[in-house]
């Protein structure tokens, strides 16, 4: 072999070299990074302009990235992980607690001694136990928001209501609305899991719950839970509370022509209120605010969200970072703040701060402001709610259950708009004909059998979730020391240990070696040493990239670990992560669901895309447009597709299909396509289906290209159909891709992931990710769920390989099943 | 013989009515980018657009992190692209022509990599590039991205077609492997590279749960992830997040359209015949 070859075939490789020995030096941190969960480039010229001024006072800089509420929980998770997470962040009301209890966080009682208290007793007291775990404080809270109602003072003079004081009142004036025939009558922000809380916790029922002796508490059976979960469940799926993801729409409503659609009663958080005059300026001055209602016996209650600081155990600058926080806490600061948010001429909005001296007089000219002062009595119902505002201690594991309890509230939702559906359907009349009868008071039985109805339902579907979810708490709290406690008191010790993907690292390393250094020595091997160039590439990639992550999965799959903590902290525990995953349903109904898709999908998109490609493979005008046309979905990244399609699929008159179907007289109220439990999945499965066609038509293209033209021509002079030559000629020589095409089609089908992660809501707000009921829970998601969401690595890893062995096996099914059909001819 | 006239009509109609459909999202996504905030929030659905603006599009463009994540996309994926370009049919025409010891175990073995989901390798994955300091960086979505073993496969299948006679007649010109693979393969390869470009290119444009797991700082940010962020920075304006979606699809669309002959001619040759 010459000099030159070798010159040439290394000289390939170098770009590989060359990133291999590239050294990531670490970020040379000359200030504090601080994250914050906001997503909106205004917010982040605020926190600029804060840090500008902060540097100005004390030298230290701060760098800003903002996170979207999207994904802020994986990135934040992530970058524990991996070791690099910022100095100090910004959070959900959670994140205290859910970074805190692996281990990710400062003790902020602990380091900063004094200081802390001093900010203590600044805040609500009572808005510090959700920051508080394990008697250590992880957080503070930031920025608040809760729920008040406004009232639109024009309707409500022309209609003579007064606004509620109570639940019970708040009910009688939507019912009253209703007559007087506005649609969309009230509004919440979020969903019906948040309508709930808000009914339950007057009565301290926030359904999981820590008694003082350390005791798990699920008290979902509660007739007094019962009774609020079912008022809310009303609010939201008999009176139509518009979903979040037309809440930016309803607050346009207002201009509609359509008097019946209107937004008379807006249940919300303060923070959007200044979007209503800006929205609708016709309306100004029309606005007045009142607290959220007392239940009956007059406790008042008021809920509250918000964001947290947290500052970082890896952060190296925990001193620069309190400083920040300290200073982000300055009545200077606040009010920037504030009033930064008030004066943006887009999406304004107002947060509550949780320091009580912002009440006092130094900020008394910020109530003056025209847009705040705009609606009646705002400082003083904000304030009066104030001391009421209550977050509860977090209970370790309660977003499992809180999920679970997601669940039921979606079956119910579905449930409830059936049987209204049913009742509306009877009589002919859509489901706002029958509401509004209902709310007359007409039909007075049938609307108390269909209450009673749902009320045994509810009863049912918690009795039976209750226990499982107190299982579930207790197996995790009692874990959790087994867990966590005993590696996070030692992390450094675990830290230094050496761990199982270093060995698997050596191992192929030597392998690699070994390989190389056997084609060296063997007189045989060696004279091919150019062909061993050629595919060391990709050989070397696979040992790398793929060997080594799934030889460690492989091995995580028979541990217990959590991805924030060491991975010398994973603990042997044998086959109970197979054991236990074969044994619990979750499996076994995604498989379910991933079966549904792949059998809805794969036969129906191959039979559209098969006559399709046909035509396309015709002599027509403009051909090469035609096909490009067709093509196009398959080159669009489903990132964006999604965002499309969750418009295209909105629930309400506002979505194009439903608009479509309504106008075609298919359906007579709108289809809840991506909130019904029913449809999601069949929504998912025609978004795969428009997607996919593009792939297939151009593998049956390139097939039916391959087919000579003479064979059409003599069957044409013998005289055979159109629909004769398909399916003697173009269909028998297409046996190939139709294989080609079933056999991808069912490895990406058990793979499906990013649609149901976009379309059900993944990237958006909290609660259930994929999916109303998590219908679209099939089996990566599952694995993304149990790995990303509640942290199961080993588990996830033991879902991962039983998924490879059923994608296995189902491959080679069709290999021999399309084989032998081969060998049959 | 020709098709009938009826016959003509009725592949119209039915090529004009799925075209209907397959359109429609990005018709939406069209007009909706063009709508100003007023008349993207009326509730009454509105098929055109009554004053198109670009308005979405400045607002979209405003802060410079769109821009930036775009350019960050495109630099991985042309790296990619170009490094899998040489690599997967060099290790395509080893496998497609040469005959040394362990070849086809070498090639099943690659294969059987195919099988492995991508979820498996996700978080060990992590724990790897977290190993190598390899996080937030773009090492991770490019390195692996560069040898894909499908392109192998793609290569492989492709390159079998090429008669040897060609490849005899180059050593007897005195040829070496290296010459024969950039004078003979690539030249006659053109149809491959083009689908190998496609492919990889597209993979790692529109790739997201990996940068959603690696990337940490927004300055090296790619597409996708920017685009899923749009739900929450333009929460509610449809028109800024569909102008995302309109500035995200169109230049693969572009590229897609300059090179789809060489896609659906090369997808011919791979072999597919024999299944």
């Amino acid at each position: 072999m010459n000099a030159i070859i070798k010159f040439h075939i290394l000289k390939s490789l170098l770009p590989i070299l060359l990133l291999l020995s590239l050294k990531i030096s670490a970020q040379a941190a000359s200030g504090i990074d601080f994250w914050a969960v906001t997503g909106s480039d205004d917010d982040v010229q605020m926190y600029k302009h804060l840090a500008t001024r902060f540097r100005d006072k004390t030298g230290i800089e701060v760098k800003i990235t903002p996170l979207s509420w999207g994904n802020f929980a994986t990135k934040y998770f992530t970058s524990m992980a991996a070791g690099m997470p910022p100095d100090i962040g910004a959070t959900n009301l959670g994140g205290p607690m859910d970074y805190g209890s692996v281990g990710g966080l400062v003790d902020l009682n602990k380091e900063f001694p004094g200081e802390i208290d001093k900010l203590k007793s600044r805040i609500f007291p009572n808005l510090l136990p959700i920051c508080i775990w394990r008697n250590q404080l992880f957080g503070v809270p930031a920025e608040l928001s809760t729920l008040a109602v406004f009232y639109r003072t024009d309707i409500f003079e022309k209609l003579g209501l007064s606004p509620p004081k109570t639940w019970k009142e708040l009910e009688l004036l939507i019912r009253r609305l209703e007559v007087a025939g506005y649609h969309y009558s009230f509004g919440f922000t979020s969903r019906a899991q948040w309508a709930m809380a808000i009914y339950s916790m007057p009565y301290n029922l926030p359904g999981i719950a820590m008694t003082p002796d350390n005791k798990v508490e699920v008290d979902w059976t509660n007739p007094h839970y019962l009774t609020a979960v079912q008022r809310a469940l009303n609010l939201w799926y008999v009176h139509d509370s518009p979903a979040s993801d037309q809440l930016n729409r309803v607050v346009g409503m207002f201009r509609s022509s359509d008097p019946a659609i209107g937004l008379p009663l807006f249940v919300d958080q303060p923070n959007y209120y200044l979007q209503l005059p800006m929205t609708a300026p016709e309306l100004k001055g029309k606005w007045n605010v009142v607290p959220w209602p007392s239940a009956e016996d007059g406790k008042p209650f008021n809920i509250v969200g918000g964001t947290t600081y947290v500052i970082f155990r890896k952060s190296k600058h925990k001193r620069e970072a309190f400083e920040w926080l300290k200073y982000l806490y300055s009545v200077e600061a606040q009010e920037a703040m504030i009033v930064d948010r008030a004066n943006r001429p887009v999406d304004p909005s107002f947060q509550i701060s949780p320091l009580m001296d912002m009440w006092e007089s130094q900020t008394a000219s910020f109530w003056q402001r025209p847009d705040v002062a705009n609606v009646k009595g705002l400082k003083e119902t904000l304030q009066s709610a104030m001391p009421s505002l209550t977050t509860i201690a977090s209970v370790h594991g309660a977003s499992d259950a809180g999920r679970m309890e997601a669940s039921v509230l979606d079956r119910m939702g579905t449930y409830i708009t059936d049987l209204y559906s049913t009742e509306a359907g009877k009589r002919g009349l859509t489901r706002w004909e029958l509401i509004r009868k209902f709310a007359r008071g007409e039909l007075g039985d049938e609307e108390a059998a269909i209450q009673s109805k749902i009320r045994q339902k509810l009863s049912k579907e918690y009795g039976e979730a209750q226990p499982q979810a107190k299982a579930l708490i207790e197996k995790e709290t009692l874990s959790y020391d087994a867990r966590f406690g005993k590696v996070i008191g030692d992390l450094s010790l675990y830290e230094s240990k050496g761990n199982v993907l270093t060995v698997i690292k050596w191992v192929s390393a030597t392998l690699l070696l070994a390989m190389f250094l056997t084609i060296a020595s063997v007189q045989k091997l060696r004279k091919h040493w150019v062909s061993y160039a050629f595919i060391a590439a990709p050989v070397t990639a696979s040992v790398v990239f793929i060997f080594i992550p799934a030889a460690t999965a492989l091995y995580l799959s028979f541990t217990q670990y959590h991805p924030v903590l060491p991975l010398s902290s994973a603990i042997w525990t044998g086959m109970s992560n197979y054991v236990e995953v074969a044994t619990s349903g979750d499996l076994y109904k995604s498989i379910a669901r991933t079966a549904i898709f792949l059998v809805c999908s794969l036969p129906l998109s191959i039979l559209i895309s098969l006559p399709l490609a046909w035509l396309l493979n015709q002599q027509l005008v403009g051909q090469r447009y035609w096909r490009f046309l067709y093509f196009s979905p398959m080159v669009t990244s489903i990132v964006s597709i999604a965002l499309i399609f969750t418009q295209l699929f909105l629930s309400s008159s506002q979505g194009w299909l439903n608009t479509l179907f309504m106008k075609l007289h298919l359906v007579r109220d709108p289809v809840q396509f991506l909130h019904s439990e029913r449809t999601f999945l069949y929504c998912v499965v025609a978004v795969a289906i428009w997607q996919g066609l593009a792939f297939n038509i151009l593998i049956f293209l390139a097939g039916l290209q391959q087919i000579p033209q003479q064979l059409y021509e003599a069957a044409a002079v013998d005289g055979a159909s159109v629909f004769r030559r398909f399916r003697s000629i173009s269909l028998p020589g297409l046996r190939a891709q139709i294989a080609f095409i079933c056999i991808l089609g069912v490895i990406g089908g058990f793979q499906v992931f990013e649609p149901m992660y976009v379309l059900g809501g993944g990237a958006g707000e909290a609660g259930n990710k994929f999916g109303p009921n998590d219908s679209g829970m099939t089996m990566v998601p599952l694995v993304y769920h149990t790995g990303f969401e509640t942290f199961e690595m080993g588990k996830s890893t033991a879902i991962a390989y039983i998924l490879f062995a059923v994608i296995l096996v189902f491959s080679l099914i069709q290999l021999r099943f399309f084989r032998s059909k081969e060998d049959a001819r | 013989m020709k098709p009938s006239r009826s016959q003509k009509w009725l592949t119209y109609a039915v090529l004009l009515l799925f075209a209907v459909v397959m359109v429609t999202p990005f018709y939406y996504m069209v007009i909706t980018s063009l709508k100003s905030n007023d008349e993207a929030s009326v509730p009454v659905i509105d098929l055109l657009v009554r004053h198109p603006t670009t308005m979405p599009y400045q607002d979209l463009l405003k802060g410079a992190l769109f821009l930036k994540s775009a350019i960050n996309s495109l630099l991985i994926a042309l790296a990619t692209t170009l490094g899998s370009m040489i690599l997967c049919p060099l290790a395509g025409y080893a496998f497609a022509k040469h005959r040394f010891p362990g070849r086809d175990f070498f090639f099943i073995s690659l294969l059987a990599t195919m099988m492995i989901p991508g979820t498996v390798l996700l978080v060990p994955g992590f724990l790897l590039f977290r190993d190598f300091g390899w996080l937030d960086t773009w090492l991770p979505l490019i390195v692996p991205g560069l040898v894909g073993v499908f392109g192998v496969f793609l290569s492989r299948q492709f390159i079998e077609k090429l008669p040897d006679s060609l490849i005899d007649s180059a050593k007897m010109d005195g040829l070496a492997e290296w010459g024969i693979f950039v004078r003979m393969i690539m030249p006659l390869s053109k149809p491959l590279l083009a689908t190998l470009a496609i492919f990889t290119f597209l993979g790692s444009w529109n790739s997201f749960l990996g940068p959603l797991i690696i990337l940490q700082d927004e300055k090296k940010f790619t597409l996708p992830l920017v685009i899923a962020m749009l739900q929450g920075r333009f929460q509610g304006k449809e028109n800024v997040q569909m102008a995302g979606a309109v500035m995200s699809i169109l230049p693969v669309l572009i590229i897609f359209f300059i090179f789809q002959r060489q896609i659906v001619e090369s997808l011919a040759n791979t072999g597919l015949k024999e299944g």
